[in-house]
């Protein structure tokens, strides 16, 4: 990895207003359980956060991850500033993991931004502090897969915001539901058979996995698969595809 | 050759930006003339490593960009776009790219390569509230500050005053003496003619000639030449022109006379004592054909 590439590419993702609008973006899950448990009796509370959590996740923190990865390298695309990152004398691989690393902080960050306001509403309204713990597992895992595909989506692709959304809200919320063969492609699912793994999840937000086990190492090989898939068709972008 | 291109095209969808070209630039200033959508920031892009060819290869340093980039160590650009960092000072700006090409003393590098342009004064400021110049001029700072031996220049004196680009000229022209490759498009052919007498010049994606300028104004010389005057009485201007030795013909546009003549040092000379004769008052006196354009097509069509 080059360490200066990384840095100026997090600094760049994490600019202000974007920082701002993703990490609100990822905690409107963890605020809407907070909101949700008000006066309702401690293991309704308990099943509550776990079920806001998990279901209203899927559309509000992947999107907030989508707008980061994606933007990791296509705002210096789109600003036209990619030639003075482009012309490194790194190789490909270097530059790819770089990027990816960068995208990858800047996520987690965002997520676990994200995370602390459900953590304190879940410790406020049920009295425990590890109650969201498996949540900012699942928040992690879900920050790893959607940045190894959304990275290269940014990279190889104008419209990678649509195509993401595409993704998020047709294939992962509808085609991935419907068609029970695809629901490994999901990874959103794959995140939340984390969060299934780690902590008993009622039975509607169980049912969301389809057919997905539950299951932490499991997703952990799936997601360490999809990162050097990730990382190999960036990198094949980057020696092969235009730049600009 | 420090760096070349070897039969290489290049399209986009159904447009071909180039089409089998080949060129090579070896050490010194070379002039890249062609006029706007010919096809020059796309061949600086491919010999950059920044597009793909579409067919053929390009070497830098006897390497191809994309397959080595360690050779980015050697080599640099300054981009066509006036992309920059709004939010960086010109010191950041620059002092990362010392930083991603891996010089041992960014701070320093980035100091002497601002200072080379001028920039010392204003290094502390957001380039965002920079001048169109000066952001070129920090953007030609952030490429010689790795001290590249192939260094190219995508119209690097856009937007530059009349006294900053007299220094970038002088920059360039220093930079080729040195020894380094230094690659410099733009479609002023006056602004070439002052860093170098070698050019490319380029038409629709291909080469119409590689040489000496005085070598392409010579191949022009047996072209009737267009002069657009502007005047308070055109008619009477028109009628007069006709007498000067060369005329060819003239048109009239409203104010407006176009001179085709086959001698335009003559008419220059002439025009003046011809409208003082006439009572007419001439408000302007412009070439109507000089663009690059024409001047290249004119080229490619008679086969220089």
């Amino acid at each position: 990895m080059n360490l200066h590439l990384f840095r100026h590419l997090l600094t760049r993702t994490l600019r202000g207003k974007r920082l701002l609008g993703a990490s609100a973006l990822a905690a409107v899950a963890g605020v809407a359980a907070w909101v949700s448990m008000a006066g309702v009796p401690t293991d309704a509370a308990i099943s509550i956060y776990k079920e806001v959590v998990a279901t209203l996740s899927a559309a509000t923190l992947s999107i907030a991850l989508l707008i980061l990865a994606t933007a990791t390298l296509r705002d210096e695309r789109d600003s036209a500033t990619l030639p003075y990152v482009f012309l490194t004398p790194v190789s490909a691989t270097v530059f790819t993991v770089s990027a990816t690393l960068a995208a990858l902080v800047a996520s987690v960050t965002v997520a676990v931004i994200g995370w602390i306001p459900g953590w304190i509403g879940a410790g406020v309204m049920t009295g425990s502090w590890t109650l969201a713990v498996p949540a900012l597992v699942f928040y992690l895992a879900a920050a790893v897969g959607y940045t190894a595909v959304f990275v290269p989506l940014g990279y190889l692709f104008d419209r990678s915001l649509i195509i993401g959304l595409a993704y998020i809200f047709v294939w992962e919320g509808i085609l991935a539901s419907v068609v029970p063969g695809l629901g490994p492609s999901s990874i959103w699912r794959i995140a939340l058979s984390v969060y299934a793994d780690l902590t008993e999840l009622p039975g509607n937000a169980l049912d969301l996995l389809g057919s997905v086990e539950p299951g932490k190492w499991g997703a952990a090989a799936m997601l360490t698969v999809l990162t050097g898939l990730g990382i190999g068709v960036l990198t094949w972008a980057v020696r092969s595809r235009d730049a600009i | 050759m420090s760096a070349s291109a070897i039969r290489v095209s290049k399209w986009f969808g159904q447009k071909v930006a180039l089409s089998d070209v080949s060129v090579e630039f070896g050490p010194g200033v070379t002039g890249l003339l062609g006029p706007n959508g010919a096809g020059k920031t796309t061949l600086l892009r491919v010999l950059t490593g920044l597009q793909v060819p579409s067919q053929g290869e390009v070497r830098v340093l006897g390497v191809d960009p994309r397959r080595d980039r360690s050779v980015y160590r050697r080599m640099a650009l300054v981009p066509e776009d006036e992309a920059v960092y709004p939010d960086l000072s010109a010191r950041s700006f620059v002092t990362l790219k010392a930083r991603l090409g891996q010089l041992a003393n960014p701070g320093e590098a980035a100091a002497e390569a601002l200072e080379t342009v001028g920039l010392t004064g204003a290094a502390d400021r957001e380039l965002g509230g920079f001048s169109k110049g000066m952001r070129q001029r920090a953007k030609v700072a952030a490429a010689l500050v790795t001290e590249p031996e192939v260094l190219v220049l995508d119209e690097p004196l856009n937007g530059a005053d009349p006294v900053q680009r007299a220094h970038l000229i002088e920059l360039f022209v220093r930079l080729g003496d040195e020894g380094r490759t230094v690659i410099v498009s733009s479609h002023v052919l006056v602004e070439v003619e002052r860093m170098t007498q070698r050019v490319v010049a380029m038409v629709d994606g291909r080469l119409a000639a590689i040489g000496r300028i005085a070598e392409l104004r010579s191949a022009m010389t047996d072209k009737p030449r267009q002069v657009r005057v502007t005047a308070d009485r055109p008619r009477e201007l028109a009628a007069a022109l006709i007498g000067i030795e060369g005329v060819e013909g003239v048109r009239l546009s409203g104010p407006i006379v176009d001179v085709t003549t086959m001698d335009p040092s003559t008419l220059a000379l002439r025009l003046p004592a011809v409208a003082r004769e006439q009572g007419v008052r001439v408000t302007e006196i412009a070439p109507a054909d000089e663009s690059m354009e024409q001047v290249f097509r004119y080229l490619v069509d008679s086969g220089a």
